[in-house]
């Protein structure tokens, strides 16, 4: 039985016969540029660490200065709004309504011990 | 030093083992890059370029396949490029089509291990596709992708190349040649549809 002329092409042997072989500047070329790719590719590390820092640096001297505008923001907002009066009532308190009220809150707080 | 651990210390930048694997593969890559590209220089090119992708991106790599089958498969990819950036294949069909003389000094000078040369006196559209389909294993419709030609280009450039290569082969009388076979079923292959 005879084979198919293109197995001619496909045999393993054929893709590397002798003369076909690199020569030595092809490596060194090679590793030239790898050198380069390696100089950047540090490069690139060594400025991502530097943006790092400066980035925490921008944080740390930043913050500080924010919180404290904050602050001052909201004492100056709190000098401004006028401060309330808080009056705790008591039973001789003569408004008629507010005495009603306190009456029918002791009366409430007594039914639960009738139980 | 196994596969395997080539594979990890060149992961980690040695460069000791990116020459190892370099030494390894290159005679192998080296002959891939001479079938698709025919000046030994351009050649030398194209393998620097494809072992500098294989090198800076060997991470990756995933090891469930075969490494040997990866590095090809980017020497394949680097070696097309290059084509594509000198060549537009699609304009190159019509004149690969005329007959291109052939040197007889070339035909007369073919030993037994010189029979992939026979691949450089086919015109770069023949070359490639007849390269990308009988040696790599490409469908045509993949070739027609690759190369930005249509299918029916592909398979039309593949019937010439075998063509040529088989009048090649019977000039040269290439030792043993009558033990395989020489007819034809390309128009079979030409007519029906992508298998």
């Amino acid at each position: 039985m005879k084979n198919d002329f293109l197995d001619l092409f496909r045999q393993p042997s054929i893709e590397q016969p002798p003369q076909y072989r690199p020569s030595p500047k092809v490596w060194r070329k090679l590793e030239r540029r790898l050198d380069g790719y390696d100089r950047w590719r540090k490069l690139m590390e060594r400025n991502a660490v530097v943006w790092v820092y400066l980035v925490l640096f921008l944080v740390i001297l930043v913050t500080p200065v924010i919180v404290g505008l904050l602050l001052r923001e909201q004492q100056q907002v709190m000098l401004r709004t006028p401060k309330a009066v808080v009056k705790v009532l008591s039973e001789k308190d003569s408004i008629t309504g507010v005495r009603q009220m306190l009456e029918q809150g002791a009366q409430r707080n007594k039914l639960p011990q009738n139980k | 030093m196994t596969e395997q651990q080539l594979i990890q210390a060149c992961q980690n930048r040695d460069r000791k083992a990116q020459q190892a694997l370099y030494d390894r593969f290159s005679p192998m890559m080296f002959g891939v890059c001479k079938r698709y590209v025919r000046r030994l220089e351009d050649a030398e090119d194209v393998l620097i370029e494809a072992f500098f992708k294989v090198l800076t991106g060997i991470n990756q790599f995933k090891s469930d396949g075969s490494f040997e089958g990866w590095i090809r498969r980017i020497v394949v990819n680097e070696s097309l490029m290059f084509l594509r950036k000198r060549y537009n294949f699609r304009n190159i069909v019509e004149i690969t089509e005329l007959e291109t003389p052939v040197s007889t000094s070339i035909v007369q000078e073919l030993v037994a291990r010189d029979i992939l040369n026979l691949l450089n006196v086919l015109p770069v559209g023949y070359r490639t596709v007849f390269n990308l389909y009988v040696i790599e294993g490409y469908k045509h419709r993949e070739i027609a992708t690759m190369l930005n030609i249509s299918i029916n280009t592909s398979k039309s450039q593949l019937i010439l190349a075998k063509k040529r290569l088989r009048s090649l082969l019977e000039q040269c009388q290439y030792p043993g040649i009558e033990y395989f076979e020489m007819s034809a079923d390309e128009e079979e292959e030409f007519v029906g549809n992508e298998p």
